[in-house]
């Protein structure tokens, strides 16, 4: 338990993270997003824009100095995250040596792996415009032990479920029965069945038809009844309510600031 | 000297000194604190003219100005209702006039007015009253006569101050004893400097005839027993209009010059004031002391920091600061802990507490991502006022409207 004393280092010019969707205004925030997302960070985020933020904006001309000396030395990059965090003193040793360790194993994992753990990440921060080219890396490298028919049937689907977050169904469902086309599974084929719940001029083809039985429709549809009753109970949708409740004037100021809050959420998706 | 009056003035209700800094010393005037305005002109006259004027009937009289400031009061004159304030402002511009026809400048660098009891109001009245006179707010400073006392005994030599200094200050109705004493310490030396007050005190008229002088002198001389005792001094002051003349106290007269030296400084808390002024001038400071009297903090406010990996300890206020201009902004993250502790310690380290402040309605975030603006401010000398704010965390967790405002007795 403790109180960590922060410098006075607000920036002027905040440092946009684009990955993320968010202004850095300190250190502190900077070490954060680095300790918290290895995985955005591991590729080129130390660059000359970024140094001359350290220098310019945070005021910290040794560590900026430090990095750059270290690039120009050309020596192991993924290092240089590890000299912000030791400058910033936010992190404690203990902790920076973790995030070294954690560096080191993902950077051991295979290309392929490594680059859907990637894509993997960036979908569960919603960011499906960026994950979609992420997996599609992931469908370039050769067939190995590691690149066998699951790794590239999963890469599809997932792929597929960020088409289906951006409401594409067509490219979805494209991407669907490629999925299924190396895992033969009928999980997929539900996935394409809801497809066509969600946008009904798409349609099921005979192929994957046949693997669906009256039963397994009737469960489908019954789940999707369930998650969008589970839905209509949500806090958000609970907000909402709440909003129409108020007088016409709250109501029209906060339905602006929610439709604002929407925009901005799907612009960081695509 | 760049040209430029340095000033210390000593404003109480019923006399005014004013001393022009020159080199080392100065000169002094001295008006009693009345102002008068010629009737049916604009034109205002202080002290002695101010009286001349109401003998030939040609002007009315408005005195205890520092009183009525106080309580928000107004004076009507030739049918025209002055607000106190502004009666004082008016009769500022006039004493600082005095120096100002003399040196033959209007303009003054650096102004510190002296009051016998420092009162936060008339402090704002009077640098209110020197704005609106043209002087700049940084440059016009409000002391007590306790830290005045101060600044003239540690400008004399040090062999005055090397041990217990006493004073004994006569006005009109007012008789105090001001002590102060040079403690040498590991890292700065301190001084203290208070004062104790005769409750009964007498009127300086009772002097003119021969049983009232002696009974002041037996009053005079059960105070000075009383606060002397069997005390060692390395200087006895004696100060204030009533030991202009000492012929009327020799009973007193003996009981302070016994073995002791004895200086006699009518116009000390307007020099001493002075000496202030001219330390704010020289833009270091020829008082490298931790100051303990009216008006300064007798305790330091700290929090304990985690600063690079170590514990330090975070000075948000230090014992010796005016406690009106004391006041600071921190910000801290909160590392698993709800509150903020501060440690309230004296000056030798004897007495310690500690005062802890819950962050309550704070929101609820991973460790080391609330971060909390600290500030701390003074209502006087014995409340601190605290408010803690949440500024969130960038965008990431943004900053929301909580906060905490506390007021803590130290």
């Amino acid at each position: 338990m403790s109180l960590m004393f922060c410098r006075q280092e607000k920036a002027a010019h905040p440092y946009y993270v684009d990955v993320l969707g968010l202004n850095i205004y300190t250190s502190q925030e900077l070490c954060y997003v680095i300790y918290h997302h290895p995985l955005l960070v591991l590729d080129d985020f130390v660059d000359d824009h970024l140094i001359d933020f350290i220098r310019d904006e945070l005021n910290m001309a040794y560590l900026a100095g430090r990095l750059e000396k270290w690039r120009k030395g050309g020596d192991n990059p993924d290092e240089l995250l590890v000299i912000i965090l030791q400058e910033c003193f936010y992190y404690r040793p203990s902790e920076v040596n973790d995030y070294r360790q954690h560096l080191i194993n993902l950077r051991k994992k295979h290309k392929a792996e490594y680059c859907k753990e990637k894509a993997d990440y960036l979908f569960s921060l919603k960011q499906y415009g960026r994950a979609v080219p992420a997996y599609e890396k992931c469908l370039e490298f050769t067939r190995d032990s590691v690149v066998d028919d699951e790794f590239l049937g999963k890469v599809w689907s997932n792929m597929g479920s960020a088409y289906a977050r951006m409401f594409q169904w067509e490219k979805a469902a494209a991407a669907f029965e490629k999925s299924y086309g190396y895992l033969k599974d009928t999980e997929i084929v539900k996935k394409l069945y809801y497809m066509t719940v969600f946008c009904p001029r798409l349609s099921m083809k005979d192929k994957y038809k046949k693997n669906m039985t009256e039963e397994l429709k009737g469960q489908w549809d019954r789940e999707m009844e369930e998650a969008r009753q589970k839905a209509m109970l949500s806090e958000d949708v609970r907000n909402l309510e709440k909003i129409f409740e108020k007088d016409p004037l709250k109501r029209s100021s906060q339905a602006a600031s929610m439709i604002h809050q929407w925009k901005q959420e799907y612009r960081n998706m695509i | 000297m760049d040209d430029g009056l340095v000033l210390g003035l000593d404003l109480c209700d019923t006399h005014t000194r004013i001393t022009c800094m020159e080199e080392d010393d100065g000169k002094t005037w001295a008006v009693p604190t009345v102002i008068c305005k010629k009737k049916n002109e604009d034109q205002w006259f202080i002290g002695e003219d101010a009286y001349a004027h109401v003998l030939t009937g040609t002007g009315t009289l408005v005195d205890k100005i520092l009183s009525q400031v106080l309580k928000d009061g107004t004076a009507t004159i030739d049918g025209i209702r002055f607000e106190a304030k502004e009666l004082l402002k008016r009769f500022l511009g006039e004493v600082l006039n005095l120096p100002a026809k003399e040196r033959n400048t209007n303009r003054i660098k650096e102004l510190t007015v002296a009051v016998r009891d420092f009162n936060i109001k008339l402090k704002e009245a009077i640098e209110d009253c020197a704005a609106s006179l043209g002087m700049e707010r940084e440059h016009v400073h409000v002391i007590s006569h306790t830290e005045s006392f101060v600044y003239y005994t540690l400008s004399q030599k040090r062999d005055v101050w090397s041990n217990l200094v006493g004073m004994f200050d006569l006005e009109e109705e007012s008789l105090r004893y001001y002590e102060l004493k040079v403690q040498r310490g590991m890292r700065k030396n301190t001084v203290t400097a208070e004062y104790e007050k005769m409750e009964e005190g007498f009127n300086l008229d009772i002097l003119e005839n021969e049983s009232g002088a002696k009974l002041a002198d037996k009053i005079l001389s059960s105070f000075g027993e009383r606060m002397m005792g069997k005390k060692l001094y390395s200087a006895l002051i004696l100060c204030g209009h009533g030991f202009k003349s000492q012929d009327w106290a020799p009973e007193f007269m003996q009981l302070a010059c016994s073995k002791r030296r004895v200086f006699l400084e009518e116009d000390l808390f307007a020099k001493g004031a002075a000496y202030k002024a001219a330390d704010y001038q020289s833009g270091g400071t020829k008082f490298p002391y931790i100051c303990l009297c009216e008006g300064r903090l007798k305790y330091t406010v700290s929090v304990n920091v985690l600063l690079k990996e170590r514990e330090s300890q975070l000075v948000l206020a230090a014992a010796g600061e005016n406690w009106y201009e004391a006041r600071s902004t921190v910000e801290l993250l909160t590392d698993d802990q709800d509150y903020v502790e501060f440690q309230i310690t004296s000056v030798d380290q004897k007495k310690k507490k500690t005062v802890k402040i819950q962050l309550e309605g704070f929101p609820v975030r991973p460790d080391r991502t609330t971060r909390i603006q600290v500030s701390v401010g003074f209502l006087d000398e014995h409340t601190m006022s605290v408010g803690i704010e949440d500024r969130g965390f960038g965008d990431i967790f943004p900053a929301t409207d909580a906060s905490v405002r506390q007021e803590v007795m130290i």
